[in-house]
């Protein structure tokens, strides 16, 4: 997938007078932009299909506020990313609609509560996780992830809070959408996050590999 | 209209390049894939 990324950044760079290093940074935002943007359209489609698309875009948001600062775990080929994301989020959405159904009024601000907390202590004592696609190579760059990751957190916290006090849990699925969200988030922090996302990976390769040998399990 | 082509190649470059620094100021990707960065955007 690298290759066709970098074909056509060189076809880009090469209309706009670029060579060399720069046509590397070009392919990976071609990268960056067509995996998130891919995830994105296929949980928003799996949520219409299955009705919750705007908790599925509210744990979208909720993610992208957390891993942008406190990074976590990944897969290392981008379809099985791709599918990885998109059953989480639907899973998330789907589990969110269903507690809201099943939780007492009373249980929502508890459960909010409960889940800011965790999220809360995994940015203290984990935040930012490194990954060895991206080394954090300036401790001063670690410490400024670090400091975002927990004030992220914290805020979402407070106007999650905030929010199902003074609407009376009156959008309860939204609000546990963005808490599911950020509980999965933090959990892609923590070395249990990151052991199973690597069982699942290798779990995706292998069966990849038995579909469609050769072809299956993508290189990375 | 070459002049034009030239403009939306070097916007569509331009506009790739901001998404690249934007994703490599942050801890690490939205979703769960993170391509390798290049090494001119280490830091």
């Amino acid at each position: 997938m690298k290759k066709v990324f970098l074909s056509a950044a060189d076809f880009l760079g090469n209309k706009a007078g670029l060579t060399g290093e720069d046509l590397e940074v070009v392919a990976y935002g071609l990268e960056v932009a067509f995996s998130n943007l891919l995830g994105l359209s296929l949980a928003l489609c799996g949520g219409i299909f299955l009705g919750n698309s705007t908790e599925v875009l509210t744990a979208a948001l909720v993610w992208l506020l957390i891993r942008r600062s406190a990074g976590g775990a990944h897969c290392k080929t981008l379809w099985r990313c791709v599918l990885v994301s998109t059953v989480s989020l639907l899973t998330v959405g789907k589990g969110a609609l269903w507690l809201a159904a099943a939780l007492d009024r009373q249980l929502l601000l508890p459960a909010v509560a409960l889940g800011s907390a965790f999220t809360l202590t995994v940015m203290l004592n984990r935040a930012p996780a490194e990954s060895p696609r991206r080394p954090f190579l300036a401790a001063a760059r670690r410490q400024y992830l670090r400091r975002r990751a927990i004030l992220t957190a914290a805020i979402l916290s407070l106007l999650l809070l905030g929010g199902g006090f003074l609407t009376a849990n009156a959008y309860g699925s939204l609000l546990l959408a963005a808490v599911l969200g950020m509980v999965t988030a933090g959990i892609a922090v923590t070395p249990a996050g990151y052991r199973l996302l690597a069982t699942v990976d290798f779990f995706l390769d292998f069966s990849g590999n038995k579909i469609w040998p050769g072809k299956g399990g993508e290189k990375e | 209209m070459k002049k034009m082509s030239i403009w939306i190649f070097s916007g569509l470059v331009s506009l790739l390049t901001f998404i690249s620094l934007v994703n490599v100021a942050g801890a690490c990707s939205w979703l769960f894939y993170e391509p390798e960065v290049p090494a001119k955007l280490r830091q």
